[in-house]
């Protein structure tokens, strides 16, 4: 019946029962069978590109000759950690849900770390760093998403959750290490509170539109 | 030699598209899920129970949580499947008493011979409903008491309750059955 080595050969079921467990199967080869046809290198690929992207962004963001902050080096562990939690949830949804909690875990460590040298003063809003951090998080994630949906894989809120950390830590990386500002304003409103929010959307909205009835 | 998966690495496989490691969860358990509705919609409508069981799986394959347990979550959605149907047809309850055997699945379990397997049925029906999930969970679905617990949404003291009352009301219902069927005897 199944070469595979956990279901018996011998494990014979009555035909009410297979009928079943043929409809599952079909559902699933339906919904998605396409990803496992597709060349692995194609995969590789879609689910690359946000890594790429947040690369990208990142180097033409990051000027020369700057230390690098314990909040930047953070934000980076959290986005590449949620990145590959999310680029392996299509194989593995339990490791990449996992990896995603980590990469938030971490995440809130490196909002919490940017906070600290805040500094009262006057100071610009913070709302260019918030519109940078916001676009390039959108891109990003708009990216992982397709690779996402393209998998079939029916998303958990962990996995939103790691997409969004991904987005919005690696957009927030760059703009971080780009912006000096460190008055109190600028920083709650550019760097850190208007990010989380941006994170917060975009599990959020998914979410609403998958729940609207049609 | 084969390990052989947890039904957890079973279903993370299943999630991410894998159709053997759904059959093997389908396996492990399409038997206990049969055996475990039937009290409740009667051996006639057990395996369409099951079917549309397996479908919400599938639906809500999505929504399982990582870390949690593989069986409480088959067993509450086929109880809750059960309740459904019994809440769309009111009066299946009567009718599948009085059912015969014709066309209903064949399933390994405590109770293999069609006869005894009446006699049980028609035991199970006349506790509590509260009893009966924990009998029905518990004997018939194999679960063990925290997972019980889980699935009714009780503690685990009050399920090992309900089960010690729910097996002394059956255990002189059943008569010489009782040891033939090998009546677990509630908790020590």
């Amino acid at each position: 019946m199944s070469a595979d080595p956990i279901i018996p050969d011998d494990d014979a079921l009555p035909p009410g029962l297979a009928a079943i467990e043929a409809d599952v199967i079909g559902r699933l080869d339906r919904e998605q069978g396409h990803w496992r046809a597709r060349p692995v290198a194609l995969r590789a690929l879609q689910v690359g590109l946000p890594g790429l992207a947040i690369i990208v962004m990142a180097a033409l963001l990051l000027p020369a000759g700057r230390g690098i902050s314990t909040s930047v080096v953070l934000a980076g562990v959290a986005s590449l950690l949620a990145l590959v939690g999310v680029a392996v949830a299509p194989r593995r949804p339990g490791l990449g849900e996992r990896m995603a909690q980590f990469a938030t875990a971490v995440a809130l460590v490196a909002f919490a770390v940017e906070l600290r040298p805040m500094v009262p003063g006057p100071g610009t809003l913070g709302v260019g760093c918030l519109s940078m951090t916001g676009i390039m998080a959108l891109v990003v994630s708009a990216l992982t998403m397709a690779s996402l949906a393209a998998s079939g894989l029916p998303l958990r809120v962990w996995h939103r959750v790691g997409l969004a950390t991904a987005a919005v830590l690696g957009s927030a990386m760059a703009v971080w290490h780009h912006c000096a500002a460190e008055t109190v304003v600028h920083v709650m409103v550019g760097h850190v509170v208007g990010p989380v929010l941006v994170g917060v959307v975009l599990v959020v909205v998914p979410w609403c539109r998958r729940r609207r009835p049609r | 030699m084969t390990a052989v998966p947890s039904d957890e690495d079973l279903m993370d496989r299943y999630c991410a598209g894998d159709a053997a490691a759904f059959s093997a969860l389908f396996r492990r358990y399409v038997r206990r899920l049969v055996r475990f509705v039937t009290p409740y919609v009667g051996p006639a409508q057990a395996e369409d129970c099951v079917q549309q069981t397996f479908l919400k799986v599938h639906t809500a394959r999505g929504s399982f949580r990582v870390g949690a347990r593989v069986a409480p979550w088959l067993f509450a959605i086929a109880r809750h499947q059960a309740l459904d149907h019994l809440r769309s047809a009111p009066r299946r309850r009567e009718i599948h008493d009085g059912d015969d055997h014709a066309g209903r699945v064949a399933v390994d379990g405590p109770v293999r011979d069609p006869r005894l397997d009446a006699a049980v049925r028609a035991a199970i029906a006349t506790l509590p409903d509260d009893q009966r999930d924990v009998v029905a969970l518990h004997w018939l679905g194999g679960l063990s008491f925290p997972e019980v617990a889980h699935v009714v949404g009780a503690t685990h003291e009050a399920v090992r309750a309900r089960a010690t009352r729910a097996y002394t009301t059956l255990r002189p219902r059943l008569g010489p059955l009782a040891i033939e069927l090998q009546l677990p005897g509630g908790p020590a």
